[in-house]
Parts: structure tokens; sequence; C-alpha cells
């Protein structure tokens, strides 16, 4: 048993052990990741938006072994006009059918695979835009979203091409070259022309004043070509989505690309050097030059922080970055099954060294779990729920603490199975969110209050804790019920644990029905509005009640209040879930997509699970009490 | 302990209308998807009984939650023992019988209504949702004493008495919601300021308040004069007519409730998280008038004005041509509006002390 836990805490360090692939590349990332950078509304590290865009992209973090922020390093600094990385994701066949575009088994499909297809992408996709939401398939809407993330991906292509040499920009009249300081006629960048555009003043201001075209020299020709190509390539780069640089034109906080800040033409001495060390950063990547590459990107990070000033943001973005990279949640996830399988064993047959190898395996990952969401709240400055992916993390967390405390008053294995698999499953499901971008984003006016998130949303989330929790326990029940029903006291601790749960979970749901209530009282004026969200936590109220009552008036015994816990399950996700997917009603800020198969798949299952476990139950029982 | 009691009190009584109850939340919530949340407040939430497929009739909320309402006063008198044993259910319960007794009192007595200004703008009166009045007044100043008569179930037929213009006014077609037309001759030789000519009827939007009434009355003055007048809800002219007692001005409007302040709406500011279209916060700087004494106040989400039973809420905004903003203010009256936080604390109390009294008495 000792070898067993030995192998259990080896397979835990190991889980923590995973290298990163920036580490084999020939450059580090390590200072690039940290800048800071505005991504829809929010002030992140450069990593965070790496794998944000990825995620959006391709529904993943990597682009096969490779981290998200050394592929975003190599789409700014070494952009390839058919690049082969498999990034976009397509689901529909039919999207892929009108782009004419063979399928592939992976769904991933590089610039290069769509290249052909895009002139017909473009099209049907802004035709598809053309029409009102309700009104597009999930054709048109694939189409509109693959076009946007192809966009995208352009626009990052092209977000340092200002640094990059461009076979346009060479100078080859000589007059001109000495002018501008340049040895030699080799491709320069468009930000080595634009440093040095005084020199073309003189000669675009003699060439204005000659009528005749004919009579311009070679010299105010070339003059003219190159600022012509500066004007063309300024205005083709405005707006683009890849914000870094802070601005405060007008005294107000505004992040732009770097290709506007040029266009801003600024007398700031501090803007310019930033931009020539970005410029540094694109040359040092290039050469593969590590001293270089780090010093550029600190020079840059410094001017940043500078502008940025006193934002907790900024204070917290070194931390952001490292609870990306240690992935607590995959890592708690991991250990949870493990825990799941050794405390399934536990429970099945009673052993101490399973229980304590269960109990420490739980308490691993409830710690990466907690430190996880810890993190999320300082990086955030919020409280632990913010939206919907944060309940499953948060809900997830609260049901292994009861589980807990349930293993800690029986002792028997019950508690461990049903926290763990409350853990790992709950976890994936966040994974499923996770997979839609950054899960950090900015609250919407109404939601933007700390107070009503850190009470009723907590109250209610934890009522939603303990109803799911007491669902998983019922399952045990009735599991154990049609297998050992001649084991009377497990039974008996086992109902005593689901009963003691739902009591705590109605309380909390209750608690947290209220006190929405009064919040909505604070913010739309009145307390209750029969609202979808308001529904679907009246709901898990009601279902509650009903089976505290129909067990107190002798409606229901044992097994049937087992079967409700059960039943509660669908219940408490139909509140949680289901009715944001009806997108309607007041909050309307959590509405998901693509959930809606596990919504059924979860119904489907439990009805099934309660058909034919009730009566097989019931039938055991029987015979068991025969005996 | 008579039978009728008995059942009253019982706990399948309990189980039933909860069940009724989860069954009429369930099917309300899904109904919203298609109907919209006013029509299925309407159908399931605010009805005694409604009729499904237009005959068979089913309880609703209003009916369920009174059964409820009874049980629980009865179980009180008759079934619950007083005793420290017991503390925990009887505040739970008492809990709950304030809270059904708040939520019908809200129900009965609130009012909603909304405020809407413009920058640089005032008013001390606010406007109905819904609810649409026939105004008449003397004068089209800013300042003037209007009578109002509420329109809802107004039909053909229906006679208003104004005593102050000794005028009759009868309704001879009346519309909840239809659209105007101008131009052409008036078919009924019908008086309209704006020359709308006649009114198209439309079929009730799926959200009442984009409702637009219309009506065509007749208004009889003291010496026995008819004139036929056509109004319609989105006309902002009233249409003058010369009675035997004077100039009257007749107007739809949304039905007004006066406010016991003046409330003026000094500049509304939004701002959006950097680059980000996410609201960020929406604000209104108001100036309060209560008699003489003026003051300002900020209105925020999440930080409404309360001022004598009334609560002044930030719910919208829209930007005009113009470049300036228009603030619209969410209006609640109603003074039941803490009994739901006095009962939530009862019944959360009294859940943690029969829960654990039960944790107690089982572990001895």
């Amino acid at each position: 048993m000792k070898s067993l836990c030995a192998f259990l805490c080896l397979f835990t360090a190991i889980n923590f052990d995973s290298d990163s692939f920036a580490e084999q590349t020939e450059l580090r990332l390590t200072e690039l990741e940290k800048i800071p950078v505005l991504y829809n509304g929010r002030k992140m590290p450069l990593d965070s938006f790496a794998r944000a865009v990825l995620l959006q992209f391709s529904g993943r973090q990597k682009v096969g072994d490779e981290p998200a922020v050394s592929w975003l390093a190599r789409t700014f600094f070494t952009p390839e006009a058919l690049s082969p990385d498999p990034i976009f994701l397509i689901n529909h066949p039919d999207v892929l059918q009108s782009l004419g575009v063979e399928p592939k088994k992976r769904r991933r499909y590089s610039l290069a695979d769509l290249h052909a297809g895009l002139p017909k992408l473009s099209e049907h996709a802004l035709r598809a835009s053309e029409l009102k939401d309700e009104q597009r398939s999930p054709v048109e809407k694939e189409l509109i979203r693959v076009y946007g993330n192809v966009g995208m991906y352009l626009q990052l292509q092209n977000s340092f091409s200002f640094t990059l040499p461009n076979p346009n920009l060479v100078v080859k009249d000589e007059e001109l070259r000495e002018q501008m300081g340049f040895t030699d006629d080799g491709d320069r960048s468009f930000v080595d022309i634009y440093e040095r555009a005084a020199a073309l003043q003189p000669y675009l201001t003699s060439a204005q004043e000659k009528q005749d075209e004919g009579t311009w020299t070679e010299t105010e020709r070339e003059a003219f070509r190159l600022a012509g190509i500066l004007f063309t390539q300024s205005h083709e780069h405005r707006d683009l989505a890849f914000t870094l640089i802070p601005v405060d034109p007008h005294g107000e906080e505004v992040w732009v690309s770097a290709w506007d800040a040029l266009s801003l033409n600024i007398p700031d001495g501090a803007l310019r050097k930033a931009l020539l060390d970005l410029g540094t950063v694109a040359s040092g990547y290039g050469a593969a030059d590590q001293v270089e590459f780090d010093m550029a990107v600190r020079s840059y990070r410094r001017f940043a922080e500078s502008r940025i000033g006193t934002d907790r943001a900024l204070r917290f973005m070194e931390m952001e970055v490292r609870m990306n990279r240690w992935n607590l949640f995959g890592r708690a996830a991991v250990t949870y099954v493990i825990a799941f399988l050794v405390a399934f064993f536990a429970f099945l047959i009673p052993q101490r060294p399973l229980r304590i190898a269960a109990t420490a395996l739980i308490l691993v990952a409830l710690l990466l779990h907690g430190t996880g969401i810890g993190m999320r709240m300082a990086v955030m400055g919020r409280p632990p729920v913010t939206n919907l992916y944060a309940t499953f993390l948060f809900v997830g967390f609260l049901c292994v603490v009861l589980g807990l405390v349930v293993e800690w008053i029986q002792r028997n294995g019950l508690g461990l199975t049903a926290s763990s698999f409350c853990g790992f499953s709950l976890l994936m499901v966040a994974q499923r969110f996770f997979l839609d971008g950054d899960t950090m984003h900015q609250m919407v006016a109404v939601l933007d209050s700390n107070f009503w998130l850190s009470t009723h949303v907590i109250a209610v989330t934890t009522g939603y804790s303990g109803c799911f929790l007491a669902g998983i326990v019922g399952h045990s029940y009735l599991l154990v019920l049609a297998m050992a029903p001649g084991n009377k006291e497990r039974l008996a601790s086992i109902y005593r644990a689901m009963m003691g749960i739902l009591a705590f979970g109605l309380t909390f749901a209750f608690l947290g029905t209220m006190l929405g209530g009064v919040w909505a009282d604070h913010s739309w004026g009145r307390f209750w509005g029969w609202d979808p969200k308001e529904n679907g936590a009246l709901l898990i109220v009601l279902w509650c009640a009903i089976l505290f009552h129909a067990r107190m008036g002798g409606m229901i015994r044992e097994r049937g209040m087992a079967a409700g816990c059960v039943l509660g399950v669908i219940v408490v996700i139909t509140a949680w879930l289901g009715v944001n997917l009806l997108s309607v009603g007041l909050h309307s800020y959590g509405f998901i997509s693509g959930l809606a198969a596990g919504y059924y798949a979860v119904i489907v299952f439990e009805v099934l699970f309660v058909a034919v476990l009730v009566p097989l139950a019931g039938r055991s029982g029987a015979s068991a009490t025969q005996r | 302990m008579t039978r009728i009691l008995r059942t009253l009190i019982s706990l399948r009584m309990v189980v039933a209308c909860l069940a009724i109850l989860m069954v009429l939340v369930f099917w309300g919530t899904l109904y919203q998807v298609r109907f919209g949340l006013f029509a299925a407040q309407e159908k399931f939430f605010y009805s005694w009984i409604f009729l499904q497929f237009g005959w068979f009739p089913l309880p609703g909320a209003q009916l369920v939650l009174a059964v409820l309402f009874v049980n629980l006063t009865a179980s009180m008198l008759f079934r619950f023992r007083f005793g420290m044993r017991q503390a925990g259910i009887i505040l739970i319960h008492l809990g709950l019988m304030l809270l059904l007794a708040g939520g019908w009192y809200t129900h009965r007595f609130g009012e909603e209504s909304y405020l809407a200004l413009v920058e640089g703008e005032g008013s001390n009166v606010t406007s109905d949702y819904r609810a649409w009045e026939l105004s008449l007044s003397d004068s089209i100043e800013v300042e003037r004493e209007i009578t109002g008569f509420d329109t809802r179930g107004t039909s053909s037929g229906t006679v208003f008495r104004a005593e102050r213009f000794a005028l009759e006014i009868e309704a001879g077609t009346y519309h909840s919601n239809c659209s105007a037309y101008q131009g052409g001759a008036s078919s009924n030789h019908t008086v309209n300021a704006s020359d709308i000519t006649s009114l198209k009827h439309a079929d009730p939007n799926r959200d009442p308040e984009a409702n637009v009434p219309g009506m065509i009355c007749t208004v009889r003055d003291r010496a026995g004069d008819a004139t036929d007048l056509l109004l319609f809800g989105g006309d902002p002219i009233p249409t003058l007519i010369e009675t035997a007692d004077g100039p009257v001005y007749f107007q739809l409007r949304r039905k007004r409730y006066p406010l016991p302040i003046f409330i003026h709406l000094i500049d509304f500011e939004r701002s959006y998280h950097t680059g980000s279209s996410t609201a960020k916060s929406f604000e209104s700087k108001i100036e309060v008038h209560v008699g003489e004494v003026v003051r300002e106040v900020l209105v925020e989400m999440n930080k409404p004005f309360r001022f004598q039973g009334y609560t002044f809420f930030q719910a919208s905004f829209e930007a005009l041509d113009s470049g300036i903003e228009l603030s619209q203010f969410a209006v609640t009256r109603n003074f039941g509006r803490l009994i739901p936080y006095f009962a939530t604390g009862f019944t959360v109390v009294g859940l943690a002390v029969h829960f654990l009294l039960q944790m107690a008495v089982r572990k001895r």
C-alpha cells in the first residue's frame, strides 16, 4: 500500500514537471510574454493574449507542441504569406464544401489550406453578416466566425510589419540614400524610412513647386515614391486588433496598435524610442539574438509600465503569466481523476491506507484548485465568481470541500468519492468554457458590484454545490441499494450525508435566490420579475422543498429521496445552464452556445439512471428485507 | 378538526402546490422565449386561473400561492407545536408567509413608471410603461392643470365626463395598438392637430410597451355641439377644440403620475472599459427640487436615488441626433419593499436553526 502511495505522489510530481516548449526553442520568450497588451477591454500579459487568440481560432492553447506565445511571436516577427500552421477550427462540413476545401480529420486548417477558398469565404461571410442573427443558420454563423478569425490572423501578421524589411522600400537613388544616412541599397523597413522621412521633405517640396511632372529629377521621383508608400501603408494598417501601446493624446487612456502609434505623429520622445525598441525586438528575434531581444523587450516594457502607472492590472501581470504557465486547474483535474479511482476502491474495499492516499490526493488537488481560484481573484480584483466559467471552478471547489467535510464526519470513503468526482467533472465542464478564450473579461456596468458578487453570487453557487453534491450522493445511495442492499449501515450513513448536504444546499439556494431579489431591487427597482435566471433558482428551492415535505409526509421513503436528489441534478443544471440557453431575460450576460448537447445528455442520463436504478434498487431492497 | 381543515394543512397539499408552482415556473420560463416576459407574467404568474387551448382551465400562480398562504396560516394555527424544537420550522414558515404577503402587497399596490429627461430638461411627473390616458387641458403652457382619464378597458361607447370643462367624450373606436395615416380626406370628418386622417388597427406587440393606441371619439359640450376627434398616441401635438366654455386641448399620452419633487437632469455620462464596447458605468447628475430646497444627486447603476417611498434607477439612455443625451430612470413606488428583506432573514435563520437542531438531536 505504501508503494501505491509513493506511486501516486510520484505521478503528481511528474504532473507538475511538464517542460515548456519555450525552453526547447532557440529563443526564450519569458520577457516577451509579460508585455502588457489591451484585449477586449482588459489589460493582460502578451502570454494571455496569445492563448486567448489561439483558443478563439483553434480551441487549443498550443500549435502542435508549440506554446501560444511562441506561435504568436513567429506570426509577428516572421510572418508567412501561406502559413502552414493548422490553427483555424472549422466544425461544419458545409462550410468546407462551400469553400471548396478538402475536409481534414482534426478539423483544423492552415492559411495555406484555406488560401484558394478565401475569396469565397469573404463573399459568403459578408452576405451572411447582412442577415439578422436569428436568420443565420449554423453554417452562416460558422462562416462569419471563420472569416473573423482569418481576418484577425492577417492583422496579427501585419502588427509588426513596420519593422520588417520590405522589398518595395529600397532606396535606389544614391543622393537620397546619402541624405537618409543609408550606406547600401538593401531592403528597408517602414520604420527605417519613417524615421528618416524628414530627408524626403526638401525633394517633395521642390517637386510640388514644379508644374510638370516630366521635369522632376530622379531623386524627387524616388522621394515621391517612398512618401507614397509610407502614406499607403500607414492607411492600410489602421485600427489593427493588436493594441499594445498606451497613449493619452487627450488626457484619456487609449491603447493603439504600433502602426497607429506611428500615424499619431505625437512629438513624444519616449513613444518614438518605444517604437524603435519594438523594431529591435523584431530584429533580435530574426537574428535569434537573445541578449538584444531581451534588452529591447525590457526597454519597451519599462515604457509601457511607465504609461500604465499605478494600474492594479500591472501589478498582477507576472502572476497571470505564472498562472497560465502552471495550468493549475488542468493539473487539479488530473489529480482529482486519480483521487477518484483510489477513493472509489476505498469506498468498495474499506482500507485505511487507500483512504489516506485518496485524501492526500484530493487535498493536493484542492490546493491547486484553490490556488488557481485565488490567483484569478487577485488578477481580476474580484470575488471568485464573475462569469459562468468561474461558477464551475467555484462550485467544483465547494463540492470538494463539502465532500471532505462529509468524509471527516463519516470516514467511509463516500465523501472522498463524491468530492473527487465533482472536482474533476466540474473542472472538465469549465474547460469547455475556457475554450471560448479569455475567461477574465470585464464586467458589464450592471454586474459591476463586488458587494453583490460576493454575497448573492457566492450564496447561490453554494446552493448549487450543495444540491449538486446531494445528487451525486443520491447516485451512490441507489447504486449501493441495488448492489449491496444488505449493507444497512452504509446505506444509512449515505442517506444521512445526502439529507445533510441537501439541507445545506436548500438553505444557500434560498438565501442566494432572495439576495438576488435584493440586488434586483437595488438595480432594477423590483424584487422579483419572473426572469428566467430568477425562475431557475426558484426551481431549485421548490424542488428541495418538495422533497423535504414529501419525505416528512411519508409520500416518499429513502429510495424516493435518493431518486429525488438525482433528479435534482437536472434541476440544478437547468437553473445553472439551461435557462442561459433560452437567450432571453435580463440576465443575458451569461449566454453560451454549444452546451445544449451536454445539457440534454445529462438530462437523458439522469432520467435513465433513475428509471433503471429505482426499480432495481427496489427489488434488491425488498429481497434483502425478506432475507 | 374538520376534514377540510385537515386537507388544507396536510403535507400532501403543500407538495401538490409546490409541484404545480414548479410546473408553472418552468412552463412560464419557456413561454417567455416565444411570447415575451409580459405575456408569461400575465398568463402564468399574475393569473388565478388561465385557459389552455382556450377552454381547459388550469390554476395560475396567484391561486397556488394563495392556497399556500392559507395552508401556511392554518398550519401555523393548528399544526405547529410552539416550542424550542420547532423554533426553526416556525421561523421558516413565518418568513415564507411574510414573503407571500409582501409579494401580494407589492403586486397590488406598487407603482412602476419611468422618467425620461433630455439633458437640461426637468419634470415632476413620470409616465406609465403600458397604460395610456386621455388628457384634457385649457392651455399648452409648461405649467398647466390637466384632467386625465385612464383608457384601459375603453371600447366603442365608453363615455368620459370632464366636469371641469363641462364636456362629454364618447369613444367611437379605440385601438390598443394601431398606426396612423396623414393626408387624403378624412372619411368621418374628424379633427386632428397633425392632420392624421385615419387609423389602422394593428395586432398587440409582444412587448406591450411598444403598443401605440388610437381612438376616434365624439366631444359634446354644454351647448350640445359635437365634434369628432381623432387621437393617436404617437402624435406629440395636442388637438384643440373650441368648446362653449373655451378652448380645450386633447391628447392621448402615456398615463402620468405626479411626483412630490421636481427633477432636473444636469448631465448624463457613460463610460466604457478602455478599448472595448463593454459598458463600465452609466450615471446621471440630477438636481432635486424639494420645494425651495435644491440639491445635486448622482444616480448610477446599482446606486438609485430614494425619496419618500419613490426610487429612481438609472435604466437606459439614448444619444440624440443633436449630440445631447436622454437619460431614462425607472421609477418605483413601493412601501412594502422592505418586507422581502425581513422575510428572507426569518426564513434563512429558520432554515439554519432547524437543520442545526436536527443535527444536534441526531448526534445525541
